[in-house]
């Protein structure tokens, strides 16, 4: 454990108190005209459920240390990131969801096995460190997945004629889409790059808030915070530059002809 | 003419579906032909025009040369050998597609014709760019901004980039659409010169007939996907053709794109 762990349990009742805040909001907007009962009705059974779920499953898996149980819960969470992808693409390029989880579980292991091994010293396979730092990961690198294929292949629709005209001249797919595939990898990588930025000025990230409610010093926190940013770089544009040269193969065919 | 054919097209047929987007939009409904049983062939060294109404297929036909468009049946041969055979970036060095639209990839004149250089892994040294560029008639200082240039300038350029490559195939898709007649005139004459000197095939897309009289050779005429005749360009012009060809030539709406 990081510090010794010192967090107030909200308890069920602060639960019903905290829930209370949604119900203001919904009947102050409702007041307004603005009917977003159903709405709210369905985000706080959802976020309920599956929080709690999570909860359940996490405690468990916690107070075991199973290492199949640590797999196991991560490698459906890569599934689940790299489904999600893949739906999220399908209206540019489809069936993409089993090459995005192969990618975001490639890059997810060697992110975690980095960071755990060199930079926060856990050289045990343990639950508190694998799983929330991979759940960060697998977030990060999923939108960059999202956002990679997407720019790209819209550029490629948008700039057909232009890529045409270089393979004509014998460019090879790479060669003629060098600008697009920029431009992809810098919009994949940009949200994290941009949070940076502004992180501790704006907002507290996720992270920090998590840790300096676990009790941990804040200083520690912050080491914490800086950490995940840097491991997010990493994991957005290794995702980023995999699933490029994944969709670029899949953009052409071997003839070197558009498909897109 | 008993040479070896430059390119050799047998009962080529392609269809919409198979030009649209293969990842995306499953087929629907009637698949409509582009191309429908078209056969023809060129010497080595000799000029063929094709001509035809816009959407008829005659940019797919020079995109089968060059391999950027697949056949469904049929097939095309480069200098004897079919396509499928040929490593895809010698093809495209051999037959060289020049697109209607220009299309610049950055940077002054000399960087325009050297883009393609460095794709193929060739260094711009010694390279007759003085040269290419006279070969389409374009008069311009090789350090200007090619965005600068006139569209009419542009595309003469997009032509000069490919000889660079010295393809043996020049397969020119309109490339007289944005220049005046006198332009049109000297450019294809510069061309020509350029072509014969090296026995490059040129096949070129065109709906004037003042581009007829220059080029000479063999007019194709293409209509609704399917080869309507093939005649000597000087027949077509004295208008010794079949009534099907005469009747585009005549009608304004054949002329325009």
């Amino acid at each position: 454990m990081i510090g010794a762990a010192q967090v107030n349990d909200p308890g069920w009742l602060g639960l019903v108190a905290a829930g209370a805040l949604m119900l203001v909001v919904l009947g102050v907007a409702l007041a307004l005209g603005i009917n977003m009962i159903k709405e709210g009705a369905i985000a706080t059974a959802r976020a309920t459920v599956q929080l709690l779920v999570v909860g359940l499953i996490l405690g468990w898996i916690f107070a075991r240390e199973h290492w199949w149980a640590i797999c196991l819960i991560l490698t459906v969470m890569t599934g689940i990131a790299g489904f999600t992808a893949g739906r999220k693409v399908n209206k540019v390029l489809k069936r993409m969801g089993p090459m995005f989880t192969l990618v975001l579980a490639a890059v997810t292991a060697l992110t975690l096995i980095y960071v755990t091994q060199l930079a926060v010293g856990e050289h045990r396979f343990t639950a508190q460190y694998f799983i929330p730092l991979g759940g960060i990961i697998l977030g990060n690198a999923m939108t960059a997945a999202v956002l990679a294929t997407t720019r790209y292949a819209e550029d490629l629709v948008e700039q057909r004629e232009k890529v045409e005209a270089a393979l004509a001249l014998g460019a090879s797919p790479a060669q003629a889409t060098r600008a697009m595939e920029r431009k992809a990898f810098t919009a994949a990588v940009t949200p994290v790059i941009n949070a940076m930025l502004i992180v501790g000025i704006v907002k507290l990230p996720g992270v920090m808030v998590g840790t300096l409610l676990g009790g941990v010093e804040p200083l520690v926190a912050a080491k914490y915070q800086l950490v995940v940013m840097f491991m997010l770089v990493f994991g957005d544009g290794m995702t980023a530059l995999a699933v490029l040269n994944i969709v670029r193969r899949r953009a052409f065919t071997s003839a070197w002809q558009p498909r897109l | 003419m008993g040479d070896e054919a430059a390119i050799r097209i047998s009962n080529l047929r392609v269809t919409a579906q198979g030009l649209r987007s293969r990842l995306l939009e499953p087929p629907e409904g009637e698949d409509q032909v582009v191309l429908d049983d078209v056969s023809l062939e060129a010497a080595k060294g000799s000029v063929l025009a094709i001509l035809g109404e816009s959407g008829g297929g005659k940019s797919t036909l020079l995109r089968c040369v060059n391999r950027m468009v697949e056949a469904e049946q049929g097939s095309v041969e480069v200098l004897g050998r079919d396509v499928k055979q040929w490593e895809v970036r010698e093809l495209r060095h051999t037959a060289i597609y020049v697109p209607q639209r220009s299309f610049l990839f950055g940077g002054s004149v000399r960087e325009e014709l050297i883009h393609p250089l460095r794709w193929n892994g060739r260094g711009p040294i010694k390279m007759p760019f003085g040269e290419v560029l006279q070969a389409v008639g374009l008069e311009v200082d090789q350090k200007q901004p090619a965005s600068e240039l006139s569209e009419g300038q542009r595309h003469r350029l997009c032509i000069a980039r490919a000889l660079l490559l010295f393809p043996k195939i020049l397969l020119l898709d309109e490339p007289t659409g944005s220049l005046d007649v006198r332009t049109a005139r000297e450019m294809l004459a510069a061309l020509l010169a350029w072509a014969k000197e090296r026995e490059v095939t040129l096949v070129c897309v065109t709906h004037r007939p003042e581009d007829l009289d220059a080029l000479g050779g063999d007019a194709l005429m293409l209509l609704e996907g399917k080869v309507a005749g093939r005649y000597p360009a000087r027949d077509v012009l004295s208008g010794k053709v079949d009534a099907d060809t005469s009747a585009f030539l005549g009608s304004p709406s054949g002329s325009k794109p």
